[in-house]
């Protein structure tokens, strides 16, 4: 209960980046968790350094608002894992989430760049 | 957050597992291919996962719905803990459901009487409407049909008007002849009440001229028995009384008329232009359907303003009458509604009293759990948590109450309805037979329920949870917070004592009322008395010649049967339900004005005042010289002679019912006073007729035949059948009837108040007795060491005796000086339901306090005696 009182705006705003980055990973095709964790960071540059555990929490929330969806399958090396696909209604998600994302950015770098020049 | 994984978060949680087990087979995998030795490349893996068990117990939270795991949780606990103290769970269930279920039974009654809408589909606008006379004190006289007419001529604030007047028929063309009972209506009956014939139609407003009136409306239940449901019913033709009547329309199957107890045919009122007029005889219902928007009081004032009138109009006849009217739920349940109420009230206060018990038993139960609620408490439970799960504890023991509850509700109104349910009384007018158990009364007992748990729950929660942690986890401490509890524990059993003292003293009350009452003499000796009603259909016997022919010819035959001793004819026996009396006018004796002087007056056998037992006191009884013709004659009762005669012989002084012709009765006799229908009320005034001297054009037709016998009763009756029958093949005879129960059947309404209060002071003064017994036994057991360390120092088992019994009799006094108080100052709720006792009668308090103080000793010697035997070695060792 603690947790959920502790720094919203922040914790929001972090969670719908990663929930953002998962969309987007998942756009290439289903993935399982350990692939959609190094994709974000391998695409990110080693960045974004996601902790593994804290994506599934994230990957069931998704799943809870039908933004994805999940299934059994065999991972490359033969391992039994739960793999995740977007559903329609995730696409749209990820198409007005990220417009936002780009207003954002866009609005911060207008305040941050006068600064720095 | 789904429902569905709600309920199968513990599967949801293994696949979640499942799914981190993989991540970790795979990441490991990886770092493997990367050249990690394996034991290396599974804690790297670990590492980077983080903790698991958190990201799982995250999402199991996210599956969870808070509020509901808790309950759920307390639930499960709650069940845990009941069932490791079964001896208290079952006496907390069985006082609960004893209390509850009462109650619900309770309710049911009220339910019905007081709260349900009337089966009319107008029913909120329906009034019912009488006469009075303020100045002779009565309030419910019936209307005379004059002043119906004028009134329904007359009135604005009423869509219709109707008048009704029971009536039976001899019914001869379906089968063996029988007797049926019936209503003559004016035709805006049906339309006041709002009901509609299933078949055909009611009646309309010309159905009441004369000649057009040879129409019927059957009910249900008569037509299925009758007819047999013949669907073409309507159309076909009955023999009434001799006389053919076209049925027009059969009744719904739910349809009753209040007033009468059961109404197989209406027919279209059939008065003479003669009896329209009459403003004198007093013997319609009449009930009448507000116009919508007028008001009762609206309604009054005009009729009040209207009777004004008709006094000035009809002086004599009318002067001093005026017009009451009351909603039809008021003349339904009026009579019966103060006792429901007060019984109500009583078994709320049984309630109550099962209440204190369980909260007490939760109390004595919270001292025991003490250190158990420190422990939780110590180990991060918040006082809130503490609360909630001891409160869910009581819901769930409320609940399971309820449920038992519902089963004893359930066969006490089942009890009830056998009992006191089935006899043509103020109950059946009431419609108290249409109480069930039903979905409503479910809805009460859960309420009730919930409520009662919060009532004995939330108390011991909040003593329980203000545990006090370094005392109470101290080995063998005995806490710190015993003083305060135990206080409040006396001060419940105060408030059961106390309130059990209402209880007794009310049921004491009512059950001196009740043996007055079937002390009362009714002025006739019942036991061995039988009668049967005979109706002669005015066709046959047009004249009272006629009539006297035929009720000879029956004495003669009755008087010669085995076991008979005697027999007589009557035309309105006592307690069937008969009040009509006549307007007379005494020889030399000038009314007051607005006085009227009225006799309740009997046609009457010669033998008929011997049969019944009623005593002659002086003077003649009516013999077989008092002829048509001969001359008049009259016995009259003892209060008819103290009120008309006061001071004077009344015997040979002469009175009237006719002061326009003077036809002079003559006293001969004196009786006893009879009670007529109820033997609470004051002697009327009567007076005996000779029944062979009715007037010639207007004979008796309708009268009881008494029989004295030690025949057995179903002998009796098929041999008066038989013996009418030979006299007249197309008589019926109605059933024959035990004056005993007539008497008994006036009563139930006093024995089912009695009877239920009584039960109920009874289960109140047990809970009582059994709660000072737990607690002086609980304080016993918390007082060994005290009580050890008094007898080591020499104190004698005597001494230990009383002072424990002291301390129980202390909280006794104390609550029965309390209950005596409230009971003073309660008694004029009772006021009404006693008879021949006063409402602070002492010899009742004197007896509610002895009773009260022998059960509490009794309760307490038990424990006290325990108490004696405490060896003083093993108590001081026991620390």
């Amino acid at each position: 209960m603690a947790k959920r009182g502790a720094a919203p705006l922040q914790g929001e705003v972090l969670q719908g980046t990663l929930d953002l980055l998962i969309l987007q990973t998942l756009i290439l095709g289903p993935a399982h968790g350990h692939t959609i964790a190094h994709v974000i960071e391998h695409r990110s540059d080693e960045v974004l350094q996601v902790e593994h555990g804290s994506l599934y929490p994230a990957l069931h929330r998704l799943e809870d608002r039908a933004w994805i969806a999940s299934f059994w399958g065999t991972s490359e090396n033969n391992r039994k894992a739960r793999y995740y696909r977007l559903t329609p209604k995730g696409r749209k998600q990820l198409i007005q989430q990220t417009g936002r994302w780009d207003q954002l950015v866009r609005a911060i770098n207008r305040v941050l760049k006068p600064a720095t020049e | 957050m789904s429902w569905k994984r709600f309920f199968r978060r513990e599967k949801w949680d293994d696949e979640r597992a499942q799914e981190l087990r993989a991540h970790l087979q795979i990441e490991a995998d990886e770092n493997v291919s990367r050249g990690i030795p394996s034991t290396e490349a599974r804690y790297a893996a670990l590492r980077k996962l983080g903790n698991a068990t958190v990201v799982r117990e995250e999402i199991y939270r996210m599956n969870s719905l808070g509020f509901l795991e808790v309950l759920w949780q307390d639930v499960r606990f709650a069940v845990r803990q009941l069932r490791k103290s079964p001896g208290f769970t079952a006496i907390a269930i069985t006082t609960l459901a004893l209390g509850i279920g009462a109650n619900s039974a309770m309710f049911s009654v009220v339910d019905v009487v007081l709260l349900r809408p009337l089966p009319y589909r107008n029913a909120s606008r329906v009034v019912d409407l009488f006469e009075r006379r303020p100045h002779e004190n009565e309030l419910k006289v019936p209307v005379a049909p004059g002043d119906f007419y004028e009134w329904r001529d007359k009135a604005k604030s009423f869509e219709q008007l109707a008048a009704v007047d029971d009536d039976t028929f001899n019914l001869t063309d379906t089968g063996e002849p029988q007797r049926v009972s019936g209503s003559d209506v004016s035709p805006g009956f049906f339309e006041v009440l709002g009901t509609q014939a299933v078949m055909g139609r009611t009646f309309r407003l010309d159905d009441e001229r004369k000649g057009d009136d040879r129409v019927i409306v059957i009910s249900d239940g008569f037509w299925q028995r009758q007819l047999g449901g013949d669907v073409n019913a309507v159309g076909r033709t009955l023999l009434l009384n001799d006389v053919p009547y076209s049925i027009v329309g059969v009744l719904p199957p739910d349809f009753k008329f209040p007033f009468a107890t059961r109404s197989d045919i209406y027919l279209p009122i059939s008065l003479t232009q003669k009896d329209r007029e009459d403003h004198g005889a007093h013997y319609l219902t009449v009930v009448g359907l507000l116009r919508p928007g007028v008001t009762l009081n609206e309604a009054q004032a005009e009729m009040d303003l209207l009777s004004a009138q008709m006094e000035k109009e009809y002086p004599g006849v009318n002067t001093g009458h005026g017009v009451r009217m009351i909603t039809l739920r008021t003349a339904l349940t009026g009579d019966v509604q103060p006792a429901l109420l007060v019984l109500l009230g009583a078994v709320g206060l049984v309630l109550l009293i099962s209440c204190a018990n369980v909260a007490n038993l939760l109390l004595a139960r919270g001292k025991t759990r003490e250190r158990e609620l420190a422990v939780r408490a110590a180990l991060g439970s918040g006082r809130s948590r503490l609360v909630r799960q001891l409160l869910t504890e009581s819901m769930l023991l409320g609940l399971v109450g309820g449920v038992f509850a519902a089963a004893v509700a359930y066969w006490t109104l089942d009890a009830l309805r056998t009992t006191f349910f089935t006899h043509p009384n103020n109950f059946a007018l009431a419609g108290i037979g249409r109480a069930v158990i039903d979905g409503r009364v479910f809805a009460f007992t859960l309420f009730i329920s919930l409520l009662t748990a919060c009532l004995f729950g939330l108390a011991p929660a909040l003593a329980a949870s203000r545990v006090d942690l370094s005392g109470a986890l101290k080995e063998g401490s005995r806490g710190s917070s015993t003083g305060d509890r135990r206080g409040f524990r006396s001060a419940l059993i105060v408030a059961e004592v106390a309130l059990s003292v209402v209880l007794l003293a009310g049921a004491g009350l009512l059950l001196r009322s009740f043996v007055n009452l079937i002390r009362v003499d009714p002025g006739f000796r019942p036991d061995h008395l039988y009668s049967v009603n005979i109706d002669l259909p005015t066709k046959h016997y047009a004249t009272q010649r006629q009539t006297n022919v035929f009720s000879d010819q029956l004495l003669a035959r009755v008087r010669n049967l085995p076991g008979v001793s005697s027999a007589g004819l009557v035309d309105i026996l006592p307690f069937h339900g008969d009040e009509s009396r006549g307007a007379m006018h005494v020889e030399g004796r000038v009314p007051k004005p607005g006085e009227h002087a009225r006799l309740h007056a009997r046609e009457v056998t010669p033998d008929y005042l011997r049969t019944m037992g009623i005593e002659l006191i002086r003077g003649r009884d009516i013999t077989n010289a008092d002829v048509p013709g001969g001359k008049a004659v009259g016995v009259i009762s003892a209060t008819a002679a103290r009120t008309y005669w006061p001071g004077q012989d009344p015997i040979g002084r002469r009175f009237t019912f006719n002061d326009e012709d003077k036809d002079w009765i003559e006293v001969v006799g004196i009786t006893a006073d009879v009670k007529h229908n109820n033997l609470a009320a004051d002697a009327t005034p009567d007076v005996y007729l000779p029944f062979a001297q009715k007037t010639e054009n207007d004979p008796v037709d309708s009268f009881e035949l008494a029989v004295r016998s030690t025949q057995a009763p179903n002998e009796l009756e098929s041999a008066l059948r038989s013996q009418v029958r030979a006299i007249d093949a197309n008589l019926p005879v109605g059933k024959m009837q035990w004056l005993v129960h007539l008497i008994s059947d006036s009563i139930v309404p006093q024995r089912f108040n009695v009877m239920l209060l009584t039960i109920f002071a009874a289960l109140a003064l047990a809970l009582a007795a059994a709660g000072l017994y737990g607690v002086i036994s609980f304080s016993v057991g918390q007082r060994t060491h005290e009580i050890g360390i008094r007898m080591a120092l020499g104190a004698q088992p005597r001494d230990v005796l009383r002072m424990v019994i002291g301390q129980g009799l202390w909280l006794v006094l104390v609550g029965a000086v309390i209950g005596v108080a409230a009971t003073l100052s309660l008694t004029h709720v009772f006021a009404r339901m006693l008879f021949g006792v006063g409402a602070s009668d002492p010899l009742t308090v004197f007896a509610v306090v002895t009773i009260l103080g022998c059960i509490s000793l009794a309760a307490c010697y038990v424990p006290a005696r325990r108490a004696t035997r405490i060896d003083p070695i093993e108590a001081l060792r026991y620390e």
